[in-house]
């Protein structure tokens, strides 16, 4: 190993304390110098952290942000999801390419490589363009050149900010052209609150009284698992109870002496709060709007939710194209250290101690799975871990973690400055609150719209303007393609519950293509750990590809059918159960166009499926290419 | 805390003790669930599927599930039958059929699976020379990390690594850690499917 590389190593493990648990930090940190984590820039990490080589390896190859080999020092990234493309996104490419690359495909010696890229979390501003942390939305054909020529000759990316973004995105610290395009503000998310008066609210009473005041609010989880919050905070004291009952028990038996024997109830006793706020599912981009315009207000429930639990340390997950965020919330946090909001004694509670650390995360997201983000946070290969144990008993480095979305804690802050029965004021009998819905494809006013909870798919579509649309596309544990005919159908968690994404297509859009789309991104966020994930959306992907194009057989219709009850029922984690559910329902709903698609018996087309090696290329959360 | 307990598979009633997962009390009821990832190791598992059984109605893997009292497990329904097959029909797809010696081509003998319905252009993967006399078939690896746990319980953690994700998982071996021939036999004869052999022709690397 070189001393240039060793130093390189020692400056950026020490950057980050030398915490083998920021090894996620230190490997974006390096890939951002380098352009790759080679084998000897692994051996070197995993030596300085006390990890080893295998553990420094597998995150490489884990996350699709690195790369152990030179991959050209400037990655360009393109949104290429399913509404990107609606809106031209491979025509951008074509153009930045034809700029960037000298020879598409020889990626060796280039300075500059240009990727297609799934999902981004700017599906209401596409096609995205990210260089160096910098986001460029809505890029057109004429400013793909302008990029093209700016970055050719040399110059950073920063000055490809011509104008900012409305609200904080014009803030000094954040700097971005980054749009809001919040359409909609409602009584619970964006309404105006007062700065820290809900947790001065929250440590007047007992932690048991928050969580009975949040379960008083019907307070459920806004993201992919809709468990009430109140509920899953219980679940994370019971098993703190539950560990230190057995450990005394045990001491006692032993017979140790008193000090010592506390020493360690502290220590089995850590217990976190985990915000997931990485947009985890295609189309989806609530967290972005809300770490720009409400961070304080997530921070307010992130502390709150480590009163209750009795949590010393929350970490933020948010994904790697909000880099550009991350100097700004760090500002935040700081900002609420030195006003006592977080730290010691918080709001003169005593002994009430509490931090937040924000982690900056790499794809795949898995669509939110905690054991996988809870993984990434650890500084480990996101991989799905098979439950039991469940995190709220063994979760971040094995301790208790109430793992909850940015959405919910927004609205435990709501609920804790104004009382559960404000809270209750909106919403169904079923689903309090309200719910953030981000709006994006054919429609005239894609962004963030906070409504109540019951309003229909038709009211929805006509606050967007959204007009012709033919079909939707809902997110959720059961994500699924609407038809006109089911649009009189309400959001909430005993209607049509949904994770907030909302695409909307128009009636001129094939079904099939769009279903195909969804499955690929899908197979895109998918971490391969079980069998029917690795082997079965691959197949399903090319199976519903071959359907879109009426290239397939009739046999293929009763395998799909297969394959999606393998996934539904077969799955480990949330992803593969919701492509499960979603190609069942596509099925059903589709039949008649899924059977003119296919073209009777017939040897099935195999000329463009790619035959190269597992593992030799690695463009994949890549869509499409 | 270990106490016996009753449950019920596919309306047995059966007993076991606190502490065990679903798939060991059948198995010490001299009952056989099909598995592939668990192998012998108490810990893992969980990735293959195969034993997936409807627990209290849900479907869960019940090589992790714990056994609890009064636990209603359902294994033997049409519907979990078809999945098996899928499954296995899904590696099969990947992994093409061997000699019928290993533990995969067992399974598919057992469930009477002949060959895949979901055949597709196989990519090329390589037959690897990794450390040692080791030899590595990737396209017969199915990933389900028993290697792994055989090299940690012979003391030589980080040796072998499931790395990558999704369609490009695949196997790493570390030439830099130091192993010795007994610890490599360990986790050869971990592997299910025949990925991992030893070559005995040579000594050492070609």
């Amino acid at each position: 190993m070189t001393s240039r590389l060793d130093d390189l190593i020692v400056r950026e493990c020490r950057a980050h304390s030398d915490d083998r648990h920021r090894l996620l930090d230190i490997l974006h940190d390096v890939a951002r110098r380098e352009g790759q984590v080679s084998a000897p820039h692994a051996a070197g990490i995993a030596d300085r952290l006390g990890l080893s080589t295998a553990d420094v390896i597998e995150a490489v190859h884990f996350f699709d942000r690195f790369h152990d080999h030179p991959r050209g020092c400037t990655l360009v990234q393109v949104s290429d999801d399913a509404v990107s493309r609606l809106r031209g996104s491979r025509a951008v490419i074509t153009i930045l390419r034809e700029h960037l690359e000298s020879a598409p495909g020889s990626d060796d010696d280039a300075h500059f490589r240009v990727q297609p890229s799934g999902d981004m979390g700017l599906a209401d501003q596409g096609p995205v363009v990210l260089v160096d942390d910098v986001v460029i939305p809505e890029v057109g054909e004429r400013e793909a050149h302008v990029i093209g020529t700016h970055l050719r000759e040399g110059r950073p990316a920063s000055g490809l900010i011509t104008s900012l973004g409305d609200g904080n995105n014009a803030h000094p610290l954040v700097h971005s052209a980054v749009h809001n395009h919040v359409r909609q503000v409602g009584p619970v998310i964006f309404r105006p609150m007062a700065r820290g008066e809900a947790l001065r609210k929250a440590v007047r009473m007992t932690p048991a009284e928050v969580m009975r005041a949040v379960k008083t609010a019907r307070l459920r989880g806004r993201g992919i698992d809709s468990l009430p919050t109140g509920v899953k905070w219980g679940f994370v004291r019971a098993a703190c109870a539950e560990r230190v009952e057995s450990l005394w028990g045990q001491e006692a038996a032993i017979g140790r002496d008193y000090s010592r024997e506390f020493d360690r109830i502290m220590e089995v006793d850590e217990r976190y709060v985990v915000c997931i706020a990485c947009d985890p599912e295609p189309g989806s981009f609530r967290d972005r709007v809300m770490l720009t315009e409400c961070a304080e207000r997530v921070f307010a429930g992130m502390t709150i939710a480590g009163y209750a639990v009795g949590a010393r340390l929350g970490l933020l997950y948010i994904r790697e194209e909000y880099a550009y965020l991350v100097t700004f919330l760090e500002a935040l946090l700081a900002k609420r250290a030195e006003d006592g909001l977080l730290g010691q004694d918080i709001c003169g509670k005593r002994g009430f101690d509490f931090e937040i650390q924000v982690r900056l995360g790499a794809h795949p997201h898995v669509l939110g799975e905690e054991t996988s983000i809870i993984a990434a946070c650890e500084g480990r290969a996101g991989a799905v871990h098979p439950r039991p144990p469940y995190p709220t008993s063994c979760g971040y480095l094995g301790h208790p973690t109430a793992t909850n979305c940015a959405e919910t804690l927004c609205c435990v802050s709501k609920i804790l400055d104004e009382g559960s029965g404000s809270f209750c004021e909106c919403g169904t009998s079923q689903s309090a609150g309200t719910k953030l819905l981000c709006v994006s494809g054919d429609c005239r006013r894609p962004g963030v719209y906070e409504v109540p909870f019951g309003i229909s798919i038709r009211s929805v579509l006509e606050l967007a303007g959204a007009e012709n649309t033919g079909f939707v596309l809902l997110s959720g544990q059961s994500p699924r393609l609407t038809t006109e005919a089911e649009f009189a159908h309400r959001i909430g968690y005993e209607h049509v519950a949904t994770t907030g994404s909302i695409q909307c297509f128009a009636r001129a859009r094939d079904p099939l293509a769009i279903i195909a789309s969804y499955a690929q991104a899908l197979h895109a966020e998918q971490c391969g750990a079980c069998v029917p994930c690795r082997g079965g959306l691959p197949l399903v992907r090319e199976m519903l590809d071959r359907f879109a194009e009426g290239t397939a057989c009739r046999a293929e219709l009763d395998q799909l059918h297969r394959l999606a009850e393998a996934l539904r029922t077969g799955s480990l984690c949330v992803l593969g159960k919701a492509a499960g559910k979603f190609l069942s329902q596509a099925l059903e709903d589709h039949r008649s166009l899924f059977e003119s698609r296919a073209r009777g018996q017939r040897a099935v087309a195999r000329s463009h499926i790619e035959a190269k090696p597992r593992g030799a290329d690695k463009p994949a959360h890549a869509a499409g290419d | 805390m270990s106490g016996a307990l009753s449950w019920t598979l596919d309306d047995r009633r059966l007993s076991g003790s606190r502490g065990m997962t679903v798939l060991e009390g059948a198995e010490s009821a001299g009952l056989s669930i099909p598995h592939l990832c668990r192998g012998c190791f108490k810990t893992g598992g969980g990735r293959c599927r195969l034993c997936t059984g409807l627990i209290n109605g849900r479907p869960r893997a019940t090589c992790i599930e714990p056994l609890a009292e009064g636990m209603r497990v359902e294994f033997d329904t049409p519907e979990l039958r078809t999945l098996r097959r899928t499954l296995l029909e899904i590696l099969l797809a990947q992994c093409g059929k061997d000699h019928g010696t290993t533990e995969l081509d067992a399974e598919a003998a057992r469930m009477g699976v002949q060959e895949s319905a979901f055949a597709r252009a196989q990519a090329c993967l390589p037959i690897e020379r990794g450390p040692g006399q080791i030899v590595i078939d990737h396209a017969r690896c199915i990933m389900c990390g028993r290697c792994e746990r055989a090299a940690d319980a012979a003391g030589a953690a980080g040796f072998v690594r499931v790395i990558g994700r999704g369609e490009g998982r695949r196997l790493w071996m570390d030439d830099q850690v130091q192993i010795d021939n007994a610890c490599l036999g360990a986790i050869v004869a971990a592997c299910p499917t025949g990925a991992l052999r030893l070559d005995q022709s040579t000594r050492g690397k070609p």
